[in-house]
């Protein structure tokens, strides 16, 4: 047990060796881990998720875990189907007709954009296939990739 | 143009669309290599940017090495080449901060079941910059409408002045609604807190797998520098696939991406740095006992 910065790994990454991070008392104890939880300051949010006890999850960029909020909004949505029907398009605590750009709206401040620079809808895939009719076109790309035939 | 080391469903859709143009997509769709197989250097894009290219799709974080490219000045460039940009934000949103207005990045589309947290196939999200808003959508459908204009039911398109015009149908809401409660959670925590949290994690993770795990043959193929890297570590080992299901025998959930890489996420707003200590504590013990050996070294269907 040591100190970590010897590169003993053998080590393929970019340029710049880490040695810019705050964490330069490394430590390989559990009790380093410890002190680092109790500095956490989003430490609080852990308990916001449902984590199964025993169970150590490091595949949340592949799908994330669920959060007690995010069940909260998905039942309100429910709740707006069971009572309002077709007005919860326009009723409600979160209206449909409005969801989408309401959202957008919320995840503006996450890509950096105007609020209505950014939309939820479709699929990751189908949203690249909507740009990419809409963006490669010979009018708007221009005369490019007509020249390369 | 792409990039080769991509996500393989971006490749797919650039090339049906190719195609629908009539363009043979092995002729039309350049793609800009990598020169280790992992890394791309922002060098060979621009490189690459020639008056032949019309639209450029990249990834803004790779979902194998995790590398973060440098989107504002690859935008800069292929600007002053009059190209397109547009970056796929699956494995960034959500972990590092963007400013893709500011950038003037043309468009950008990610997905919101991963570090988002809106569940299994929640909808996904969709960046158009402002300048763009009259450009008819490729694909339209009423609900691109301007929203007073929708239910006027006219067969002339009005489009929404927004982001919101590239809608085609009947949003789904059941599908998105985990997100409201998910989102106000990254609006309170502020994405700057979770990104430094974020790279303590990573970097706690590096540090301790070169403290404990020297001699096994494992190599970690992430960027190093605080600049470049994401929010997840690559490391590769040549028995990856059979070490991912001996630690998921353990409790200890990672993933698997071919050909040889365990793919770690320690995520900022639920993992832990203990979790971290015992995930490596773990890979030890996995290693010292030759655990994997009870393994075949081959993935399952996904992972
Ligand atoms: C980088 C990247 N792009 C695109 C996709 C495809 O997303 P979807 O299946 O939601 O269309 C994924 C999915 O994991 C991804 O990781």
């Amino acid at each position: 047990m040591g100190r970590g910065r010897d590169l003993q790994v053998k080590n393929s990454g970019l340029e710049g060796s880490g040695e810019n991070m705050d964490i330069n008392n490394f430590m390989s104890t559990k009790e380093y881990a410890k002190t680092l939880d109790q500095e956490d300051p989003l430490v609080s949010y852990r308990e916001e998720f449902y984590l199964n006890p025993g169970m150590i999850y490091m595949d949340g960029n592949s799908l994330g875990l669920l959060s007690k909020r995010a069940e909260k909004s998905l039942m309100k949505s429910l709740e707006d189907w069971k009572k309002y029907a077709i007005d919860g398009w326009t009723e409600g605590a979160e209206p449909w007709f409005y969801f989408s750009e309401r959202l957008g709206e919320l995840s503006a401040p996450l890509v950096g954009a105007l609020a209505d620079e950014v939309i939820m809808g479709g699929s990751t895939t189908a949203n690249l296939h909507q740009l990419a009719a809409t963006f490669l076109n010979r009018e708007l790309a221009g005369i490019r990739f007509w020249r390369m035939n | 143009m792409a990039d080769e080391l991509t996500f393989p469903s971006d490749i797919y859709a650039l090339q049906s669309q190719l195609r629908l143009h009539g363009l043979d997509p092995s002729a039309h769709l350049v793609q800009v290599k990598s020169r280790d197989g992992k890394f791309l250097e922002e060098d060979d894009i621009i490189a690459e940017m020639n008056e032949d290219i019309a639209m450029i799709v990249l990834p803004t974080v790779l979902y194998r090495s995790g590398q973060i490219l440098d989107m504002e000045r690859l935008t800069k460039e292929a600007h002053a080449r009059g190209i397109m940009v547009g970056f796929d934000a699956c494995h960034s949103v959500g972990v590092i901060p963007h400013l893709f207005d500011n950038w003037e990045v043309d468009f950008a589309f990610w997905c919101n079941y991963k570090h988002l947290n809106g569940g299994p196939g929640c909808v996904a999200g969709l960046y158009v910059n402002r300048k763009h808003f009259a450009r008819k959508p490729g694909l339209a459908g009423w609900f691109g409408s301007r929203k007073d204009k929708q239910f006027d039911m006219e067969h002339t398109f009005t489009q929404a002045n927004s982001a919101g015009a590239f809608q085609i149908g009947t949003p789904h809401i059941l599908s998105m609604a985990p997100l409201l409660g998910s989102l106000e959670m990254f609006a309170e925590a502020g994405i700057e807190h979770i990104r430094k949290k974020s790279l303590r994690l990573t970097q706690y993770l590096m540090d301790l797998i070169q403290s404990e795990l020297m001699g096994y043959g494992f190599e970690i193929g992430s960027p190093r520098h605080e600049a470049k890297r994401g929010g997840h570590i690559i490391l590769e080992h040549p028995e990856a696939a059979r070490i991912c299901k001996a630690l998921k025998q353990e409790a200890i959930i990672p993933d698997y991406r071919e050909p040889d890489m365990i793919r770690l996420a320690p995520v900022a707003l639920y993992t832990s740095f203990q979790e971290v200590y015992e995930t490596v504590k773990v890979l030890k013990k996995i290693m010292d006992g030759r655990l994997y050996e009870n393994y075949e070294n081959k993935r399952g269907i996904i992972a």
